[in-house]
């Protein structure tokens, strides 16, 4: 094993061109996936990020089994003792921001247009911070009880600007009308269309005097990170069994769950081609290079050298190459995102953000294993035909081949 | 003679020496009408044609004959690197066509030493580590393998290139390499296509000596293909092939 090894390894020195090349080749390959995974975990943070922090902040707390039933009369589930609900939030350490809010529907008039939208009655002076990814398209986030914010789709429908005024008109709990003149404050775009066509939000006080009531419907928590969720939620359940707690992804189920699945087919579609162009570009390279060893082939086994050991040491070569290429690649994708990278990739706008933008590489410890595997693998693979090709040929035509 | 008695229990292939001493064979080679040909486009094209050849122990064979005569192909098959379509060839009294492939490729490596024109070294390997390459195998490693290899290459003259690498040598040089490489595995015969035409006239004297030392005190045989009228001069024994058969026989005397 020590001499199949070492032969291996001394014929990565017979042409130090041709090896450049397949090294060159790996370590492409293996720069591509680690740029290319870092790049897709970035982005996939920069989604959740902004999914986050646009609206739905890293969970939420319901009344148990609010979530999931539809009720007729919701806001008798509603949260009464939000003081001491809020406290009791708050007390957990991992909890860093407790914002109550209110969900309803309501009828938004302007002149003579009449329709029906979703509201949220929210905490502008606590929120804004925190919740500071939504996009405005025109005028700005809210500030006090008096105004509004829209989305883009509603504002055109209505066809109000930045600055009108407009009515909103519902029912109290006990079932009175009741309406509100609010300023339009600005308006949003954040590329979800049901969002943008048919919700609006004002300040919670708002909400509360329209609906006639003092409850609230839920709280978005914001907390250390998406880590500590899990702790977060394994709290509220001991410390508040009345609520229940669900995770940003399964607020957003459709639309989040579908981006990330969406960018994980398409890392793996374009780590399959770069794989494909790695392999093809081994291939060529080692079929090549084997083609000039014949005649020696042919002497070694006029000598008494087996297939399979030969076999052993090309694949072992094969495998040298593969593995330092890829630690060549890995290299140079460390040092491109401490360089070139350094400021993130700039990235068009894409939906839910009208800027541009910087992607910055997330470069994981499982990235490294599978940049360095993969195209190690890779290589191997595509030389295992050339090299089963030569070895498996007749003495004497080996001999006569060169 | 005390050379080989040590060797009995020094060289890995103890036990096959012992055979081949033991055995009844005088001959080293039995060539019964063998027929042997290659495919050429749909037709098929005989270059041996019912050979008979007999190739005595300890003996130093020239095989002669025009170029395209067979010379390589029944070299070839005296090594078992190929089966001959017809006839049989026994070697030391062992018939090749009851052997395995398994059985020929471990007779390839204790028995035969082969060594080509074109030398076949492998580039990326010093002169010592060509030498010993074949010798893992036979059981001889380290401090054993490299004593035997030094040893070689002191006889055929390149004691002072062990560790250059073959592309640092003349092509005399790299061929005495080759010859080392077929020799450190002490075969039974020597077989080498060839072997002096990269050699000038002085190289080609050492290495003959060698051989003839080696003749005498290891019992190794030599079967050489070749155009060189002055390593013929040297045959006990010159077989001259011609349309496909061993013609004329010429013993020196
Ligand atoms: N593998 C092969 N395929 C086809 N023809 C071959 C092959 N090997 C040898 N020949 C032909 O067989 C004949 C004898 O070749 P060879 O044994 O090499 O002769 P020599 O060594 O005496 O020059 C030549 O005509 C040669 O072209
Ligand atoms: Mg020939």
């Amino acid at each position: 094993m020590r001499a199949i090894l070492y032969l291996a390894w001394r014929n990565l020195f017979r042409n130090t061109r041709r090896t450049a090349a397949s090294l060159v080749t790996v370590a492409f390959g293996a720069t591509g996936l680690l740029i290319f995974q870092g790049f897709n975990e970035g982005l996939m943070n920069q989604y959740r990020e902004n999914t986050i922090r646009v609206r739905f902040g890293h969970g939420q707390v319901f009344p148990k089994g609010y979530f999931e039933q539809v009720f007729e009369q919701p806001w008798k589930q509603w949260i009464e003792d939000r003081a001491g609900v809020e406290a009791g939030l708050s007390s957990i350490p991992q909890v860093k921001g407790v914002y109550p809010r209110i969900g309803f529907f309501s009828f938004v008039i302007k002149g003579g247009i009449n329709l029906a939208a979703r509201g949220e009655g929210v905490l502008p002076e606590r929120e804004n911070e925190f919740f500071s990814r939504m996009n405005f398209e025109a005028g700005r986030d809210l500030r006090d009880a008096g105004e509004i914010v829209i989305g883009k789709g509603l504002a055109h429908s209505l066809d109000v600007k930045v600055g009108d005024t407009i009515t909103l008109l519902g029912q109290t709990i006990h079932g009175q009308m009741n309406g509100a003149d609010l300023i339009v404050a600005g308006i949003f775009h954040t590329g979800k269309k049901d969002f943008d066509d048919g919700f609006f939000r004002v300040h919670l006080d708002a909400a509360q005097r329209l609906l006639d009531t003092t409850r609230i419907e839920h709280f978005a928590l914001q907390t250390g990170g998406v880590e500590d969720w899990p702790v977060v939620s394994q709290a509220i359940t001991e410390k508040l069994p009345q609520l229940e707690a669900k995770p940003f992804e399964d607020l957003d189920a459709v639309y989040y769950k579908n981006s990330v699945q969406f960018l994980n087919t398409q890392f793996s579609f374009i780590r399959s081609i770069m794989l494909i162009i790695v392999a093809l570009g081994i291939f060529n390279t080692i079929a090549v290079g084997l083609l000039e060893r014949a005649g020696e082939v042919g002497a070694l086994r006029a000598n008494g050298e087996s297939r399979s050991r030969l076999f052993s040491i090309y694949l072992c070569e094969s495998f040298f190459l593969g593995l330092i290429g890829g630690a060549i690649g890995i290299g140079a994708a460390v040092i491109l995102d401490k360089t070139l990278l350094a400021g993130g990739i700039p990235m068009p706008p894409g939906p839910g953000i009208t800027r541009q933008y910087f992607i910055l590489l997330e470069i994981q410890p499982s990235h490294f294993v599978q940049s360095l595997s993969l195209p190690a693998l890779t290589t191997v693979l595509a030389s295992l035909w050339p090299i089963w090709n030569l070895t498996r040929k007749a003495i004497p035509a080996l001999l006569r081949a060169n | 003679m005390l050379r080989a008695r040590k060797d009995w229990f020094t060289s890995g292939s103890r036990f096959s020496n012992l055979m081949w001493r033991m055995s009844n064979s005088t001959l080293l080679y039995q060539i019964r009408s063998v027929e042997h040909g290659y495919p050429w486009g749909n037709t098929h094209v005989q270059v041996l044609r019912g050979l008979d050849l007999e190739v005595p122990r300890q003996s130093f064979v020239c095989l002669v004959g025009p170029s395209g005569s067979g010379k390589t192909t029944l070299l070839n098959l005296m090594g078992f690197l190929d089966r001959p379509e017809a006839g049989e060839i026994e070697f030391f009294g062992e018939r090749m066509s009851d052997q395995r492939e398994r059985d020929l490729e471990r007779m390839r490596l204790t028995d035969i030493g082969f060594v080509f024109q074109a030398f076949y070294l492998l580039p990326t390997l010093t002169v010592l580590e060509n030498t010993t390459y074949f010798l893992p195998r036979l059981g001889i490693s380290g401090a054993r393998a490299r004593a035997r290899g030094e040893e070689v290459l002191a006889r055929i003259g390149l004691k002072d290139h062990l560790h250059k690498r073959p592309a640092e040598l003349s092509g005399g040089q790299r061929q005495r390499v080759a010859i080392a490489r077929a020799l450190a595995k002490r075969p039974k015969v020597i077989l080498a296509d060839e072997p002096t035409a990269n050699l000038d006239r002085a190289t080609s004297e050492t290495i003959i000596s060698v051989f003839q030392d080696l003749q005498k005190t290891e019992s190794t045989s030599f079967v050489f293909a070749t155009h060189d009228t002055h390593l013929v001069s040297y045959a006990d024994h010159v077989f001259e092939l011609r349309d496909g058969q061993v013609h004329s026989s010429g013993r020196k005397a």
